[in-house]
């Protein structure tokens, strides 16, 4: 046994509280039983007859060795102790040998294998998973070491692009704080003795069919791992399987359900849609295919888009990156959702003819049961008259957290304007368990309480920091007598539950996944499981007494057998490079909508308008549930809306905020019920009134350093009947603050042109208004770049740019950027290369928002240049600003004259302390800069050099599409394009000529690089004065 | 006599009729002046100076506690930020820059004017002169992020081929800044000389001798030295001139050459040198007042002397008010918006409050001196001198801060905000400079002792209704 008196140093973990994570579950006293007395043993002594009756000692300090006032044992690192430690770690040491280990070992080459040659990296696909949604992924690999991850073209979720999440992959995997041992609890076990419980164990299921075997999984879309599953299903008769999620999708399919009579997925074409109706759905970043979908929206942003420009009506409570896209946007209590979607079913039944004309009668009846303000009433009828001229051409989408009722209603709509069949498809679901949600839960733990639960095996992220509050998971959890739960953390459930695996990382994994559309990839490991991880499916092949050095093997076996009748081996080695298998996609299916069940269940409902303030429950767009919370980069990251970072700060109106009379950075406590939760305000324009959201995934407890301590969990005032959104919240002031931190603390332009925005006609009117925004004449001569065979430029499209901010962090990821903290990125230190900056503008209850993504603007008369004292900054022949990190000497002059304040300074050694798992995840092709120095944006420099010699060696210039940079790579919409500027058909060209491009702050002649395109809006003239 | 002579003797008398001041109070020959001029050498350290210098001492500790950290932890541990990359530690530099100002002024341009009234104060204010600088070079110096490689600014040989970049107005600072000091210093220690051999021969120790001697670098008096003397220090004084507009003009370029609203303004160098001037006076008076109080000096620092400084410090004061002004008509009159807004920020924005006590000081303060009562007030021209050093303080304040923190685009707006490190150094340095300043005031004749022997003797030479001998200067 590990001694547990002093914590070991852990690496990495330099701000310990002074006792590592893996001692606390030890300390805690074993439950109700007898108080064990330590030095027993192990066996129950007891100290007094009172105690062995009542279970409760009679003194409370029977815990100790000695009665209190007695010597008291020395605390800390007494000599004796620290003389059994190291000859126990030395004996120890031989022993490592003697744990398991898989067969299959990466080890160091002899040989070189075959296309590796070190310096170069590779690039291998796979594909990832994030609560049931899978997206393909390409990995860059030095050496065996992944560090960066781009979309894999060749998958239809990814096209090439990726999200937020996805990039913080490579240094999740890195992560020092992942939790390394498999532990009974808290104390370290050999997975051999995991296996040999679960063998004897399954003697016993065999007897009752595992009657009181249960599993509580995360969602999975694997096709290998429901074979496993159905495997023990028919070893294991009576066994359960159940899946969880925080961010469910239950209310999707079963509106579909009551409308197309199966739980069918629902897949929307954007690029065909002229007008899109959104009930508070966030199709550009926070639904399943969000890529697919925000990549079809936006070539409809262009007004250059063949197809004409698509207008996008968004219904919400909360502003979210998809309303910020909308050409008009109405602000909506989520609980108000319900009814204003049965409005809008009334009028568009009643005047859209066809297929629901025979609905007329009942939906006007529907309509009347819902009072609109005259505001809501001209915005659905202007909404729903666009819709109706636009059928077949039209989409109306839902947003996964409202009812199942709105979505059918959406289903029906959608089926009376003829778009099912153009703009909407439905295909059966990948999702091994459709229902995931509170619904799905509620019975495993009633079972789990009333004891029918002996084996439970979690591997659905984190339940008890994610279950609402009163199932009570935690207390059912304990009930049961074997929980196996795996994760990369020791979180909350670790804590909790008796056994705990770590869990292999995605980069370590072996597995497949299938994406909405139903496209399978195999996911492949990058590097050899850095802490001894474990996938689900070596968890689940236990249960089948598979030892897991199986599981590739039968990964294999089991897509051979799907693909009979083929060269299997070649076939396989087709898909791990490509990442996809072809010709796996679902076909569509053509169900009919059951218009009169819908009406029906309508009827029975009455719309909800409540008076009191109702609580909204959002997914993060960073952290997601929280299993991204100990992500540095994630959390510094500033939300794409608040711009506020390592917080979930509690989303309120101004109108409203004024009524309570609180400010940001006020601390109210949210109640429901007897539950409350202190949370800091933050005014968000545009926000619904009466209304307060607050994002899912902080306040976590659990071993995760970094994810402790940031924003606050609401998961408390969640509860299964209403686990995203309810009326009948209280807000208290308490009169404390608490400092919020973000990288931007100015909303407003101030009337100067900066992001620009005009709507299509005043674009029709006068294309040229941009176009007087660029280089103006000068007295200088200014450098002659003709005769370069590369002028390197970029260009932003502000109508694309939704401000979903993966750019920031593939840029991250790319340029080795360091993470600085809530403090100091507070304080105007946070080192991001690229940010995207938010505008609001108009009304503060109404606002427009747009997004710019700010990098360095390559001027080609840099203000930077000409004022750094020791020329640390020079510009290149091709038009690269370069910086120079071994001359800088941190003046700081640069940054002062740069109108884009774009240069940012290292003002501490932010690398310092990285420790060697973290060093890992750099990338060697960028510096990793010293305290001190300036850095900023290079147009991916390194890249632009490592293309150059693959173009060099084969004696031709470099081609437009070999060479991206790393923002531009991750942009789900393309709004970000680089490219040669001396080439006039290149992408870059082309848009550095187009009507819309100006410079930003043309007027003072830097001659910018960086292009920005005005972002044009369509809106619908029945409502131009809501613009 | 000649024709020159009369000219200069009417002149004299004439200034006498306008004058109701003497420069040097009550009658005294070179006996009285030499032994109350290097009393407060000779004495014990008095119980106020070792308290003093205790102060003064705490406040080195302080500046070597803030640079440590700021070294070892890195620029972080101040307040500044992007976009306000440049805040305590260049308004400081600034500040100081501008008190090391007086000296120099007094020493060189009014002893080309040949204005009498210089002698007794210059030994002091060019003491003040270097010490400022030398406060003021550490700014820069220490608020580069690797100030290991600061010697990067300077263009040495080396194998990288690497030279400063002349382009950055940083560069010029480097030259304009040591040369000014290299100057001032052998001004200074050129001046000392006779003094210093003055000590020497009166010193009652044998280390006092050895160290005033050494110093004094065999200085005789003889008329050879004398000659000599006179002719450096002239060319000096020519040599010194010019830096005296040259330094803050440079300065001035730092701001100046920015494309930065706020800073970026042909106004500056003219503007940025009054008000050095400005502020190099007030630091003067500031510690004259007590210094002439405590030693022994009120009969050859009178209240001419202050009074004169205190005109200095009205016209001064005037020409920055008339800065301020231009500035601000400027920025509206050249339709310039984002000029604009950084002068309706600056007085309405989050720094409203320094921009309002800047006004006051340094607009409003000097005014007080067109009064005569007020100008020969004791503690009317020490609160005023006193209030016009935070108001140039607060001036470089509000032309670093208010214009850097909202800039172009409102997106980077931040409030910045000084650290306890900003404080600790600005403090520190404070405490530099006393503390050298009360070790000058110990160990060296803080009144240039010949020279006012030199001018007894032409003023006795006046009241005598001779003509004047060969005057300070008057070569």
């Amino acid at each position: 046994m590990t001694p547990t008196r002093f914590s070991l140093p852990v690496l990495g973990n330099t701000s310990s509280t002074g006792q590592a994570p893996v001692t606390t579950a030890t300390l805690a006293p074993s439950g109700g039983a007898a108080i064990q007395v330590k030095g027993g043993y192990d066996k129950g002594y007891w100290r007094s007859i009172e105690e062995k009756i009542t279970g409760k000692s009679a003194s409370p300090h029977a815990d100790r060795e000695f009665p209190p006032g007695a010597t008291e044992p020395p605390s800390g690192f007494a000599r004796r102790e620290f003389i059994q430690l190291a000859a126990a770690s030395m004996a120890l040491a031989g022993l490592n040998a003697c744990t398991e280990k898989p067969v299959e070992r990466v080890l160091p080459y002899t040989k070189t294998p075959d296309g590796l040659a070190p310096g170069i990296p590779l690039h291998f696909a796979t594909a990832y998973s994030l609560s049931g949604d899978a997206t393909g992924l390409v990995v860059t690999s030095w050496e065996g070491r992944p560090t960066k991850i781009e979309g894999n073209p060749e998958h239809p979720a990814s096209l090439g692009a990726t999200g937020l999440r996805e990039q913080a992959l490579s240094l999740q995997v890195y992560d020092p704080q992942r939790a390394r041992g498999l532990k009974l609890r808290g104390a370290g076990k050999a997975w051999r003795s995991l296996r040999e419980t679960l063998v004897a164990r399954a003697a016993l299921w065999d007897m009752d069919g595992g009657a009181k075997l249960r599993f509580l999984m995360e969602p999975s879309n694997s096709p290998f791992e429901a074979s496993l599953r159905a495997q023990i299903q028919k070893r294991f008769p009576q066994a359960k399987f159940y899946g969880s999620s925080s961010v469910f999708r239950d209310n999707v399919y079963e509106g579909a359900r009551l409308a197309l009579g199966d739980a069918l997925e629902t897949h929307h074409d954007l690029s065909k849609a002229d007008v899109i109706v959104s009930l508070d759905s966030d199709f550009l970043e926070a639904a399943p295919g969000k890529i697919m979908g925000a990549r079809a929206f936006a070539q409809r942003r262009d007004p250059a888009a063949p197809a004409g420009l698509n207008r996008l009506y968004a219904i919400e409570p909360n502003l979210s990156i998809t309303g910020g896209m909308a050409d008009h946007r109405l602000r909506l209590k989520a609980t108000e959702m319900e009814g204003f979607a049965m409005a809008l079913l009334g009028y568009v039944a009643t005047n859209a003819g066809g297929a629901a004309a025979h609905l007329s009668g009942t939906a006007a009846d529907l309509a009347r049961k819902v009072t609109l303000t005259s505001e809501q009433q001209r915005f659905l009828t202007a909404m729903a008259k666009d819709l109706i001229t636009h059928a077949g051409r039209s989409v109306v989408v839902v947003g996964r957290r409202h009812t199942p009722l709105t979505h059918a209603i959406a289903h029906v709509i959608n089926a009376a304007l003829g778009n099912a069949g153009t703009t909407v498809r439905y295909t059966k679901s990948v999702q091994a368990d459709l229902m995931t949600g509170p619904g799905a839960l509620k019975p495993l733990v009633e079972e789990m309480l009333a004891g029918g639960v002996d084996t439970l095996l979690i591997t659905a992220w984190n339940p008890v920091y994610t279950a609402p509050a009163d199932l009570n998971f935690a207390s059912a959890l304990k009930n049961v007598e074997h929980s196996i739960y795996t994760g990369l953390y020791e979180d909350e459930t670790a804590a909790v539950a008796s056994w705990f695996v770590p869990q292999a990382h995605l980069l370590e994994s072996w597995g497949d996944a299938r994406a909405k559309d139903g496209t399978t990839s195999i996911i492949q490991p990058l590097i050899s499981p850095l802490f001894n991880g474990l996938t689900q499916a070596d968890l689940l092949a236990a249960f089948l007494n598979i030892p897991e050095t199986r599981t590739y093997q039968l990964l294999k076996d089991f897509h051979s057998a799907e693909h009979k009748g083929l060269d299997f081996e070649a076939a396989w080695e087709t898909w791990l490079s490509k990442g996809v298998i072809p010709d796996t996609a679902l076909a569509s299916v053509s169900p009919t909508v059951n218009f009169a069940a819908v009406t029906q269940a309508a009827a029975s409902v009455t719309p909800l308008r409540p008076d009191s303030f109702e609580l909204n429950i959002v997914p993060d767009y960073k952290l997601f549930d929280g299993r991204f919370a100990n992500s540095t980069w994630l959390q510094e990251i500033p939300d794409p809306v608040t711009k506020i970072g390592w917080d979930n700060p509690a989303l309120i109106s101004p109108t409203s905020a004024r009524e309570l009379g609180v400010e940001t950075g006020d601390v109210v406590r949210l109640g429901l019920g007897k539950a409350g939760v202190d949370a800091a305000i933050f005014v968000l324009p545009g926000h619904a009134d009466k209304s307060i959201t607050v994002a899912l995934g902080y306040g976590r407890e659990g071993a995760e350093e970094v994810a402790k301590g940031a924003g606050i969990n609401i998961n408390p005032l969640r509860t299964a009947a209403a686990p995203w959104f309810t009326a009948g919240l209280s807000v208290t002031k308490s009169g404390r603050t608490f400092p919020l931190s973000t990288v931007q603390h100015h909303w407003s332009m101030e009337g100067r042109t900066i992001a620009l925005s005009q709507t299509l006609e005043e674009f029709k009117r006068a294309p040229e208004a941009a176009e007087q925004r660029r280089a103006l004449p000068t007295l200088h001569k200014p450098v002659d770049y003709s005769k370069e065979t590369y002028r390197w430029g970029m260009a932003v499209d502000l109508s694309r740019c939704t401000g979903c901010t993966a750019c920031v962090i593939a840029c991250q990821a790319e340029n080795n950027i360091p993470v600085v903290g809530k403090d100091q990125m507070n304080k105007g230190r946070a080192m991001h290369w690229i940010r995207t900056d938010r505008y609001f503008a108009g009304s503060d209850t109404d606002p427009e928002m747009v997004h710019q993504p700010v990098m360095c603007q390559h001027c080609e008369t840099a203000p930077c240049e000409y004022v750094c004292p020791v020329a640390a900054t020079v510009h290149s022949d091709e038009g690269l600003n370069d910086m120079v990190y071994n001359r800088c000497i941190g003046t700081r002059y640069c940054s002062n004259n740069c109108p884009y304040k774009v240069r940012h300074f290292n003002y501490f050694h932010w690398n310092a302390d990285m420790t060697p798992y973290e060093q890992m995840a750099m990338n060697p092709d960028v510096t990793v800069r010293a305290r001190g120095v300036m850095e900023k944006c290079t147009y991916c420099t390194q890249r632009i050099e490592r293309t150059r010699i693959v173009a060099r060696i084969e004696g031709r210039t470099i081609r437009e599409t070999e060479l991206k940079t790393a923002c531009q790579q991750v942009c789900p919409t393309d709004a970000i394009v680089f490219g040669n500027l001396a080439d006039a058909q290149s992408q870059v060209s082309l848009r550095h000529n187009n009507d819309r491009r100006y410079d930003l702050l043309h007027e003072l002649n830097t001659r910018p690089r960086t292009a920005y395109l005005t972002r044009i809006k369509n809106p619908n003239p029945e409502l131009a004065s809501h613009v | 006599m000649s024709e020159q002579g009369a000219l200069a003797t009417s002149a004299i008398t004439a200034d006498e009729q306008l004058e109701t001041l003497p420069l040097i109070l009550g009658k005294h020959d070179n006996t009285t002046l030499t032994q109350s001029l290097y009393a407060h050498v000779w004495a014990k350290p008095t119980r106020g100076w070792l308290m003093l210098m205790g102060l003064a001492g705490i406040g080195v500790g302080m500046m070597g506690l803030a640079l440590t950290i700021t070294v070892a932890r890195g620029i972080g541990m101040w307040g500044n930020n992007i976009p306000v990359a440049w805040a305590f530690g260049i308004v400081n530099f600034v500040w100081w820059i501008g008190i090391g100002h007086a000296g120099t002024l007094i020493s060189a341009i009014l002893f080309l004017f040949q204005q009498k009234w210089r002698t007794a104060i210059n030994r002091f204010s060019e003491a003040m002169t270097i010490f400022a600088v030398m406060c003021a070079g550490l700014f820069p110096l220490f608020h580069t992020g690797r100030p290991w490689f600061a010697y990067f600014m300077f263009p040495y040989p080396s194998d990288t081929m690497m030279w400063p970049q002349f382009k950055s107005p940083l560069v010029w600072d480097v030259f304009a800044v040591s040369t000014y000091f290299t100057v001032s210093l052998l001004f200074w220690f050129l001046g000392l000389i006779p003094d210093l051999a003055g000590l020497r021969d009166g010193s009652k120790s044998k280390v006092a001798r050895v160290v005033y001697g050494l110093l004094a670098m065999g200085w005789r008096g003889s008329g050879r030295h004398w000659h000599n003397y006179k002719v450096a220090y002239l060319l000096l004084a020519g040599l010194s001139t010019p830096l005296v507009v040259s330094v803050h003009t440079i300065v001035s370029f730092d701001f100046a050459v920015a494309l930065l609203p706020g800073w970026h303004t042909t106004i500056f160098p003219p503007y940025f040198v009054a008000g050095a001037v400005f502020s190099g006076f007030a630091m003067v008076v500031t510690w004259m007042v007590p210094a002439r109080h405590f030693l022994g000096l009120k009969h050859v620092i009178t209240e001419r002397h202050l009074e004169n400084m205190n005109k200095i410090i009205l016209a001064t004061g005037l020409l920055v008010t008339y800065g301020y002004m231009m500035e601000h008509f400027i920025a509206w009159y050249s339709g310039n918006d984002l000029e604009w807004f950084v002068f309706k920020n600056r007085a309405t924005g989050p720094y409203a409050p320094v921009y309002m006590l800047m006004l006051f000081c340094n607009c409003v303060t000097p005014n007080i001196f067109w009064f005569k009562a007020a100008r020969r007030s004791i503690p009317v021209m020490w609160i005023a001198s006193i209030l016009v050093n935070i108001g140039m303080w607060c001036e470089r304040f509000v032309i670093i801060i208010t214009s850097l923190h909202r800039d172009f685009l409102p997106s980077n707006w931040i409030v910045y905000k000084p650290t306890w490190v900003d404080w600790t150094l600005y403090i520190g340095t404070i405490g530099f400079f006393s503390f050298l300043f009360l070790l000058f005031m110990k160990f060296l004749p803080a009144v240039a002792v010949s020279e006012v022997k030199e001018l007894n003797h032409e003023l006795s030479h006046d009241l005598d209704g001779h003509a004047p001998a060969l005057s300070h200067g008057g070569l």
